[in-house]
């Protein structure tokens, strides 16, 4: 372990680290993380320039002293409190990038593979060699992108996490199991070292399966750490997953999490995403349709009010025809915070009949604060239905007088008012306990920054 | 109970009221009446707080103390409701949700105890059908979607909910059949008490025939100018507003 400073010195430590170990996991992942080294010498540090970093900052991350804990620290948490206790699920936690099912295997019915990235490696190196990094590298359809002189994106974070062969979750679901408890996943960060924290997560749908999964990114302490995350779903024909994120870490942290998501014929997604901690919050959802028919819906709320950076890029490439995709997201953000919403939708030539819509609607509780939306559609077929907007705006003084007309206080009807806002995307929630999680952790956010004036409330 | 005395507001720059005097004692109902543009809306929102108006001169005294000096929700937490013209519309905010942080923020300044789930979900099914405002609409959220008649039947709960002692309905009338006027009147009636005073702000006489108010006044260009019991407003029906305005500038 080797801590370092500024100027992305422990970039160059990380780098210099992963070519004295040799590795001890499979040909696959060998293979794997031999090809991201090499990218990793290569890729340039995320700049903005960069289309895909023009709006944010990147650059405070390269200079944090970050200890390079390639290896994780050991699981030292008791993890009971951190799990949602409404919800009766399959439990994993991911503490400090160490993954433990907290279950029985025994108990699981057959066909369903619980298990870690490490220990699948390892005990089921089959399946998991032939799902790991397909999503992650999956091309998809050849598109004439406008041509463009700047590089538009760095894969670094990418890279880095896939040249350590970090440890996470990995499950499998056999064809036609449909399992009724849902999963839950804590990533946690014990302790208050500053840390750069990995996870590699794999959750692979048989053709027929469904399942929920839940996963929550929490801290334990405040702690300068930089949790680098990537997940790869795989959805085969006709499998349906829901999926239920919640970021919630510590406001001195940084998170940065790669969601990769390939589906198949028939296949259905619903994602419902929270993204309220972290000092610096980025969120990559790449996702594929790789068969007719397929749905995807995703819906999130993005929360920045204490001087965060909170920024959410999702790229929906419709590749083949007759599928059908809906992304809607709402922000609230306050006091010298930003929000980055950078949204994408690609049609291929031979997608015709795709119906996708895209929103992102945000509400300025102060007016130091900033919002970049950036929506996108690239459409090549010619029978589409499609549409995008963003939207910025305050809140309603009418509204905020009629509240306190009837003797709420001022700070209580904004907070009313900017739950309300959101509120469209959190009742939507099917999660009963989750949306109860999501609408206390609104509550308590709103509030604490109530309490500091970011609600715009006149002294 | 309400002293205004010489009052005069001005919004942008511009004179709407221009010294306007009125008593309202408790156990009162007054009625305001008078042409578009006379200053009703403005009296009413002067008096429950609304930004954007400058009081230029004059006072307005609420049970011995000065109501210009107080908030609006301070304003509320004393007992003046307003029931607005427009009611505007949450979208997001829960209709019942709203109604319990109403009622016990004002009983909290009170420093009564807040009155729990249960008891408060009880107390609301009661007023609602007091006021027939149909249950679905306590789960939706405040006005959003609402008719114009069950958008002033939210009002008229939220009155007879919070019991104030001062209340003002904004042309509450306005746009209403007369199935809902009765309601809107009944629950004005309902509230009629020894102890509480009401300010009903209105174009025309059909609501005061339901109501009965003990005053009537004619507001017309930011003052009153004539002021008289029930049967001026049978008056005003008749003959319009004319007949006094020439009077003034004469």
């Amino acid at each position: 372990m080797t801590t370092v400073a500024n100027n992305a010195e422990w970039l160059q430590a990380f780098k210099a680290e992963l070519a004295e170990d040799d590795g001890d996991s499979s040909d696959h992942f060998d293979h794997l993380r031999r090809q991201a080294i090499d990218a990793l010498k290569s890729e340039p540090l995320p700049f903005r320039t960069m289309e895909r970093w023009r709006y944010t900052p990147v650059d405070a991350l390269f200079k944090l002293p970050l200890n390079i804990a390639i290896t994780g620290a050991a699981n030292d948490i008791e993890h009971s409190d951190l799990f949602n206790p409404e919800v009766d699920a399959y439990r994993f936690v991911v503490s400090n990038g160490h993954a433990l099912f907290l279950g029985n295997a025994a108990d699981l019915p057959e066909g369903v593979t619980f298990t870690t990235m490490h220990k699948g490696m390892q005990e089921n190196q089959t399946l998991a060699s032939r799902y790991a990094g397909t999503a992650m590298r999956h091309q998809g359809a050849e598109n004439t992108v406008t041509a463009s002189p700047v590089q538009k994106d760095s894969k670094l974070f990418q890279y880095l996490n896939q040249s350590a062969t970090p440890d996470g979750v990995f499950i499998h679901v056999a064809e036609g199991i449909q399992l009724e408890k849902p999963v839950e996943i804590v990533f946690v960060k014990t302790g208050d070292q500053a840390d750069l924290l990995q996870s590699h997560n794999l959750v692979v749908l048989e053709k027929n399966a469904a399942m929920t999964l839940i996963e929550k990114h929490v801290d334990e302490k405040t702690s300068r750490s930089f949790c680098n995350n990537q997940s790869e779903l795989i959805i085969d024909d006709h499998a349906s997953m829901k999926h239920y994120y919640l970021q919630q870490q510590e406001t001195s942290s940084w998170h940065r999490d790669g969601i990769h998501r390939i589906q198949a014929a028939d296949s259905q997604y619903q994602g419902w995403f929270g993204c309220c901690g972290s000092q610096w919050c980025r969120l990559e959802m790449n996702a594929f349709f790789t068969g007719e028919n397929a749905l995807s819906e995703v819906q999130g709320i993005q929360l920045a009010m204490h001087g965060q950076v909170n920024d959410i890029h999702l790229d929906m490439h419709h590749d083949e025809p007759n599928c059908h995709s809906e992304q809607h997201f709402r922000g609230l953000v306050a006091e010298k915070s930003k929000i980055v919403f950078d949204g994408n939708i690609t049609v291929s030539q031979d997608a015709q009949k795709t119906i996708a819509h895209l929103s992102d609607n945000n509400l300025m509780l102060t007016r130091n604060a900033e919002v970049d939306a950036k929506p996108q559609l690239e459409i090549y077929a010619d029978d589409v239905q499609c549409s995008h907007g963003t939207s910025i705006g305050e809140l309603d003084e009418q509204q905020v007088f009629y509240l306190r007309s009837r003797g709420i206080s001022e700070e209580r009807a904004r907070r009313l008012l900017s739950i309300g806002y959101v509120s469209e995307i959190i009742e939507k929630i099917e999660l009963d306990a989750f949306r109860h999680e999501m609408q206390e952790l609104l509550e308590r956010q709103l509030q604490a920054s109530g309490a500091k004036g970011a609600l715009g409330v006149i002294e | 109970m309400l002293t205004i005395n010489d009052l005069k507001v001005s919004v942008e720059d511009k004179d709407i009221l221009k010294g306007l005097s009125l008593q309202v004692n408790a156990g009162e109902v007054h009625a305001i009446m008078g042409p578009n543009g006379s200053g009703k809306s403005t009296l009413s929102h002067v008096l429950a707080g609304k930004d954007g108006y400058q009081v230029t001169s004059g006072s307005i005294t609420y049970n011995g103390s000065d109501l210009l000096d107080l908030e609006t929700e301070q304003r509320a937490h004393q007992g003046i409701f307003l029931a607005m013209q427009y009611p505007v519309e949450l979208p997001g905010v829960n209709n019942m949700v709203f109604l319990r942080e109403s009622y016990n923020a004002i009983r909290k300044s009170r420093g009564e105890d807040e009155l729990d789930s249960p008891a408060f979900i009880k107390l609301i099914r009661e007023k609602a059908d007091q006021v027939k405002l149909p249950g679905k609409l306590l789960k939706r959220s405040v006005n959003s979607g609402f008719s114009g008649g069950e958008k002033k039947r939210n009002e008229i709960l939220q009155m007879a909910l919070l019991e104030p002692s001062l209340a003002i309905l904004d042309e509450t009338d306005s746009g209403l059949d007369i199935d809902a006027l009765r309601i809107v009147a009944d629950g004005v009636n309902q509230l009629r008490s020894e102890d509480r005073a009401m300010i009903v702000v209105t174009h025309y006489q059909r609501l005061l025939d339901y109501i009965k108010p003990d005053v009537v006044h004619v507001l017309a260009d930011g003052k009153i100018i004539k002021t008289g019991d029930f049967s001026l407003a049978r008056e005003l029906e008749d003959k319009g507003y004319g007949w006094l305005l020439d009077g003034e500038a004469a």
